[in-house]
């Protein structure tokens, strides 16, 4: 056992007569730390750079430093490289803070936060310079020794991360874009904070308010709780679909908001795929929808066949709540029909859809689209027979239209019927203007109000999109394909997630066709 | 010069408030120091003013601002007469001691570097986080215009919506308030203060610890202040520092209840004062059930000093104020007992393993360093010393039993046990200073 001492008091006395060496190459690795990125000590040598350090300092209190060499090496520590590396981490950090995580190392490639680590090194050189631990001393004393080393990696574990924090929260206080209370929100809330900003100016404490539901898009403006922060004393109340009608009709104002429009889903309803005619729209008051069933079309494997339905009695509805009529149009389905077209005479969209409904499951229904391709008002309506699912076939009208098709119809007259106030003034509004003049059968100002839009911010959704649209109506081909490449770019890669990627899928297949 | 006006508001004014209470408690306690000391009157100064204004809401009264001026007076009344009463040489001591203290390491001053720079920031800094908008600031408004949450009750039609203002008892959002009544532009300040008080009280701990004055391996026993450092260093307390979120406060009168029971003398001026820190914590987050670790700690160190009265007498308030609360509330239950059999019935070792193993993974995530800091001092203590203090095995066998049992329990119960992660990250968070605490407790045991 003692030779077994022995020959590692040897090895020690090896290893602490060369850390001499590693002094400067151990610094050099730390300032790589800043210089490059964090970590990257761990990717080229597969060592962690706080693992080196404490590796170091270890050795480093093993050994005698009272020769010159050592001296020299202590003092260029103290008088040089300390107060250096001190002055570079607080200056360089300080212009990080001025202006944004991240400036430094964009221009200049190094990350002043990470400096953080040469300069501990160097106090520690400096602290720990004085002590002294022999062999004997260690072997006495190891579990000390491993608390010491246990604390100083902690210690630069979290030390760094911290930097970071510090760097970052002390970022937002000394920015000078950054001094006011509404700065400071926009900060952290970004568009929404100018949004409901906005609502809290142009509307009296007293008023009552409904706001969308709590769903994409509109994940802010739908949380209530945090829009109560804002507007109150306002009262709030969620329009959701099944008391819409009702809880409008008892508020001074409805939110109408895009939401947020990163988080739509490329086949979301609500994201405005092609802006809505307003004059299509009217509030649903008596003999509000009208519909009257021309035809159906059963497709067969080898041949269709059509049947009159012009003695069906019409389907209005004469109500300003929420209703629906439903009219069985064929009793049963012969198996061999895969779909059908129905033809409809209506006198508005949305309001008309068939659905198959079984007498054993009478709860499942299996419901097409509504109608949404106006032609003369007479609409066809596909839909593909489930051949699992066998019953009788109905017609369904409605006066409910889905909900986000109902702000969306507001949006553009509110931005016409009330100009923003200057200082709200955004790319947002611009982009509802644009919206409003495109409805209006106004092309040439809808372009000139998502083109103020784009100047504001560059990357506005809302207004690439009608660019997109004013382009393909104008058969400017490249230029709507330039539009939706853009919108591809700034939106999520999940082509799921991407209009700009459904909309170039769309020219695609148009011109295919 | 707002953010010095909002410190005097949220940090110094609570800080005298405390003072008056604590300068009696002192007396009765031999070993409190100066850190400690400043710690427990910022925690007794909230937590004074939590219980004011929620017997004030809870007896169904609007949020009082003349109480709020009052207790303001009174306040400085009391600096007033306690200035006059000490005389210049005193205060200069006084001072010089807290200087030389803060100056004699260099941890410690690092430490209170730290802690500066958060109060600096959090007293400029508006409230701006998700949860503290939705729901505590909120609050906070609603009562510094002298009205209360059930005033709102017509004019919210979701009940989804309006029982969510109940759903975390008033602590920080009466703290909020205290700060909007004096015209403070931010509260901030008085979580900085919570975060100061963590470090207060493990330096304080670490103050005692040193002065044992053992010889070590590098020649002295401060080493032991580099765990306050890094406890200030942690980023998730550093963090929350500067966010409105209920988590720091929880995880301060958290630490604050067992710091009395195994630091301070085993009286009942000690354990009054660990059950005022308990009723606050309770009062912060009220779900958590790791108060009953504290009184387990409690009921064993009454037993062995046969202090029975203190046995019965802290778990029973206890368990009034959190009935009150609950009573308050209306809805809230606060263990499902009746699901224990279904529970034990349906054991499955392989569904236990697996549900063990994601917890494990998840709770461990954000407190590492802390954890491994406290097994490698503990194991250290225990290979000299081959036995453990068994408030310790008591504090964490509970809370061990708590959040995997706990959280077993749940996963039984719920489908979806498999997105709690992140809900079982933040839990943990309440344990990091809880493990600074218990190494530096460790660590002068640690020595041979």
């Amino acid at each position: 056992m003692n030779k077994l001492y022995r020959r590692i008091e040897i090895t020690w006395g090896h290893i602490t007569s060369k850390v001499i060496y590693f002094t400067p190459i151990v610094f050099i690795l730390t300032i790589f730390e800043s210089l490059l990125y964090y970590g990257v000590t761990q990717n080229i040598l597969h060592l962690d750079i706080k693992f080196i350090i404490v590796l170091y300092t270890f050795v480093y209190i093993g050994t005698n430093k009272e020769n010159q060499k050592w001296k020299l090496i202590l003092n260029i520590n103290k008088y040089i490289i300390f107060p250096v590396l001190l002055f570079l981490f607080i200056a360089f950090n300080y212009i990080d803070m001025r202006n944004f995580i991240g400036y430094m190392f964009t221009n200049y490639h190094i990350h002043p936060q990470n400096l953080i680590l040469p300069v501990f090194l160097s106090i520690l050189i400096e602290t720990l310079k004085g002590v002294v631990i022999n062999f004997y001393e260690l072997k006495l004393n190891f579990s000390q020794g491993l608390i010491f080393i246990v604390l100083l990696y902690s210690i630069l574990s979290v030390g760094i991360n911290s930097t970071w924090i510090i760097v970052g929260n002390f970022n937002y206080l000394v920015r000078t874009d950054l001094r006011s209370y509404d700065a400071r929100m926009k900060a952290v809330w970004g568009d929404f904070y100018d949004y409901i900003k906005f609502v809290q100016v142009n509307t009296d404490k007293n008023s009552v308010i409904t706001h969308p539901p709590q769903a994409n898009p509109w994940q802010m403006e739908g949380n209530q709780l945090v829009s109560r922060y804002f507007l109150y004393p306002r009262i709030l109340n969620s329009g959701v679909n099944s008391d819409f009608y009702d809880i409008t009709k008892n508020s001074d104002w409805l939110m109408i908001t895009n939401g947020e429009p990163k988080f739509y889903p490329a086949q979301f309803v609500g994201y405005p795929l092609k802006p809505i005619n307003l004059h299509n729209i009217k509030l649903l008051t008596e003999s509000e929808v009208k519909v009257k069933p021309i035809s159906i079309i059963l497709h067969k494997k080898n041949y269709d066949k059509n049947i009159d339905l012009s003695k069906i009695e019409d389907l209005n509805i004469n109500s300003d709540s929420v209703l629906s009529k439903n009219k069985i149009i064929l009793e049963s389905i012969d198996p061999n029909v895969t779909s059908i077209t129905l033809k409809v005479y209506a006198n508005s969209e949305n309001v008309v859809s068939v659905y198959q409904k079984t007498k054993n499951l009478p709860e499942q229904l299996i419901e097409s689209e509504s109608n949404i391709n106006p032609n003369n008002n007479v609409y066809e309506i596909n839909y593909r027979i489930d051949p699992n699912f066998s019953g009788s076939l109905y017609i369904r009208v409605t006066n409910e239209k889905p909900l986000p098709y109902l702000y969306l119809k507001a949006i553009g007259r509110i931005a016409k019927e009330k100009p923003a106030i200057p200082e709200f003034l955004s790319a947002n509004y611009y982009a509802i203007l644009g919206n409003y003049y495109y409805i209006e059968k106004e092309p040439k100002l809808a372009k000139q109000a998502y083109l103020e839009a784009l100047s504001l911010k560059q990357d506005c959704a809302e207004a690439l999109l009608g660019m997109h649209y004013i382009a393909l109506e104008n058969n400017e081909l490249t230029d709507a394909q330039s539009y939706a490449l853009r919108l591809k770019d700034i939106l999520p890669k999940d082509e799921k997630l991407n209009i700009g990627a459904y909309l170039l899928a769309n020219m695609k297949e148009e011109t295919t066709k | 010069m707002i953010g010095i006006y909002n410190i005097l508001i949220g940090l110094i004014v609570p800080i005298l408030l405390g003072w008056i209470f604590v300068r009696k408690i002192s007396i009765y306690i031999s070993n409190v120091d100066i850190f400690s000391q400043i710690a427990f009157s910022f925690l007794t100064g909230i937590g004074i003013l939590n219980l004011i204004f929620t017997l004030n809401l809870t007896l169904g009264y609007n949020f009082s601002r003349i109480l709020a001026f009052i207790i303001l007076g009174i306040t400085i009344l009391h600096t007033i007469l306690w200035i006059r009463n000490i005389t210049l040489i005193n205060l200069k001591i006084s001072f010089f001691n807290f200087i030389k203290e803060i100056t004699q390491n260099k941890f410690i001053l690092a430490t209170f570097a730290v802690m500066f720079i958060t109060i600096i920031f959090s007293a400029n800094w508006p409230v701006r986080d998700w949860d503290s908008i939705a729901l505590y600031d909120f609050r906070a408004k609603i009562f510094a215009e002298g009205s209360r949450i059930e005033n709102l009750q017509s004019d919210i039609k979701d009940i989804y919506y309006y029982r969510y203002y109940f759903v975390y008892p008033y602590l920080t959002s009466i703290a909020h308030a205290w700060s909007y009544i004096f015209h403070a532009s931010t509260p901030l300040p008085i979580y900085a203060g919570f975060y100061s008080s963590i470090l207060l009280l493990l330096l304080s701990l670490s103050l005692h610890r040193s002065r044992l004055g053992l010889k070590s391996l590098i020649r002295t026993n401060k080493i032991v202040y580099a765990i306050p450092l890094i406890a200030a260093l942690t980023p998730q307390i550093l963090s929350h520092s500067g966010i409105a979120y209920t988590n720091l406060p929880y995880a301060t009168y958290f630490l604050a209840a067992i710091f009395p029971l195994i630091v301070f003398p085993n009286n009942s001026t000690s354990y009054f004062l660990s059950l005022f820190m308990l009723v606050s914590s309770t009062l912060t987050r009220f779900t958590e059930p790791f108060y009953l670790s504290i009184i387990a700690v409690l009921v064993y160190k009454t037993i062995k000093n046969k202090q029975y009265l203190m046995t019965i007498l802290y778990p029973t308030i206890l368990y009034i104020v959190r009935k009150l609360w609950m009573a308050y509330v209306v809805f809230g239950d606060e263990l499902a007992i009746s699901a224990i059999p279904k529970v034990i019935s349906s054991f499955n070792l392989n569904f236990f393993m697996e549900v063990e193993t994601y917890l494990l993974k998840h709770y461990t995530v954000n407190i590492t360093i802390p954890l491994f800091i406290m097994l490698t001092i503990v194991f250290i203590d225990w290979i000299k010393n081959r036995k453990l203090s068994i408030e310790f095995m008591i504090f964490w066998i509970i809370n061990l039993g708590i959040l995997f049992m706990g959280g077993y329990f749940f996963a039984v119960q719920m489908e979806t046990w498999k997105e709690i992660g992140g809900s079982a990250e933040r839990m943990v968070l309440a344990f990091i200073p809880m493990l600074y605490l218990w190494s530096i407790y460790f660590f002068s045991i640690s020595k041979s």
